[in-house]
């Protein structure tokens, strides 16, 4: 990102080819829509892009990045009117995954799917977002912090709580399957 | 390259399984050589354009206004203008310095930087008055302290602009706290000037036609921020 905010335009195509998947994933799992998802990705490159001169040398490109496509996600939804988006199955899966769930937990998914999201869901807002951007969007806690404006500290925490409370749901379940 | 501390991968299983289309990249890529953006050689000039005209302003409008001791002693400035400007430079550091981040400070660590230099300011106010009674007991006309607040926020806005413009359509993260620090920031340094120019030491007087001010910039700045600092819809 140096650089392309020095005036090597060529540069670029290497941001893009580092950030977009990564983006797009984040954009999709929120958005359930591979056409929005695109397009928010596109209005992010292309803030990033008309930035490049103020961009900081030595800064963190990757939190920069998923700052503005949340705030752009945020937007959208604000004027499109809140929607409530439930994980899909894959998304749990993905969730099982991240909590280093075993074999035998797997095989249970299906069912445990259901109270993980509906767990997840009820999470406080900021828990939520902070345990999806370390354990799902794979972003450091310092990363994470800079995305969400705040401390460190206060995304370990945020992340710890929700760790622990979609922990329980999982020995819950275990323990009623005896 | 690496995209300056973007990682490839992560744990992110999402990103491997599913990836834009490579019509997107096309498009990207097309659409940013269609449209030109300043670098950063450019965009310092631009800056520093702002940065000198701002403090030509600044320094105008302080010549008009002037130093007035008044029947204060030298002591009583130095201390009422050095507590307004030690709070206007750690303002500055705080707001203005992102701290090697494009996203800027914590909201809290901004939140915190604002209450506590405001209270500093509001603080000095009133143990100025009561260290120099003879100065601090002075009856003060309304029609003085209503100038004076004019003059304060008067001089605010001139560095608040010159904060402010550099930074246009930077911050998604929380641009109303940001604007609101650059605000009180403004504010601060219109304080200590108040403190130079001002004759009055009266407690209300210096928390009404200085201090508030300061407070009311910070407010401006949350709107203002709101607006200017992240622009909402498509890119232009």
């Amino acid at each position: 990102m140096d650089r392309y905010a020095q005036g090597d335009d060529g540069a670029f195509a290497e941001i893009y080819d580092t950030l977009a998947p990564r983006l797009y994933a984040f954009l999709l799992r929120h958005t359930r829509d591979e056409a929005k998802a695109e397009d928010i990705v596109q209005q992010t490159m292309l803030r990033i892009h008309r930035a490049r001169g103020r961009f900081i040398p030595g800064a963190e490109v990757t939190p920069w990045a998923f700052a503005i496509a949340r705030r752009l996600l945020i937007d959208q939804h604000r004027r499109g009117g809140r929607e409530v988006l439930a994980p899909t199955d894959d998304d749990v899966s993905e969730l099982l995954v991240s909590m280093d769930a075993g074999a035998d937990e797997l095989t249970i998914a299906k069912e445990v799917a259901v109270r993980l999201g509906e767990a997840l869901q009820r999470l406080p807002e900021n828990q939520r977002v902070a345990f999806e951007l370390i354990k799902q969007d794979g972003l450091s806690v310092a990363e994470a912090a800079q995305v969400l404006g705040t401390t460190v500290a206060a995304v370990k925490l945020r992340a710890h709580r929700a760790y622990e409370a979609l922990r329980a749901v999982l020995v819950e379940a275990r323990g009623g399957k005896g | 390259m690496s995209a300056g501390g973007a990682r490839e991968g992560g744990t992110s299983g999402a990103a491997s399984s599913r990836g834009p289309s490579p019509d997107l990249r096309a498009r990207v890529l097309a659409e940013i050589a269609r449209t030109p953006a300043p670098t950063r050689r450019a965009h310092e000039r631009r800056a520093l354009a702002v940065a000198v005209g701002g403090a030509l302003a600044t320094a105008v409008l302080f010549a008009a206004s002037g130093v007035e001791r008044g029947t204060r002693p030298a002591e009583l400035v130095a201390f009422t203008a050095g507590t307004g400007a030690l709070a206007a430079v750690v303002l500055t550091r705080v707001s203005a310095r992102a701290g090697g981040s494009m996203l800027g400070r914590p909201a809290g660590v901004l939140v915190s930087a604002v209450t506590i230099a405001v209270g500093a300011l509001a603080l000095a106010a009133i143990v100025a008055a009561a260290l120099f009674p003879e100065q601090g007991s002075e009856v003060v006309v309304a029609r003085a302290n209503v100038t004076c607040a004019a003059l304060t926020l008067v001089q605010g806005a001139v560095p608040f602009v010159t904060l402010v413009l550099p930074r246009r359509d930077g911050d998604p993260v929380h641009p109303a706290i940001t604007g609101a620090a650059l605000g009180a920031t403004a504010g601060a340094w219109a304080a200590t000037l108040a403190y130079l120019r001002c004759p009055h030491a009266a407690a209300f007087h210096c928390l009404a036609a200085h201090v508030a001010p300061v407070a009311v910039l910070a407010a401006v700045g949350a709107i203002v921020g709101r607006r200017l600092l992240w622009e909402s819809g498509p890119s232009r």
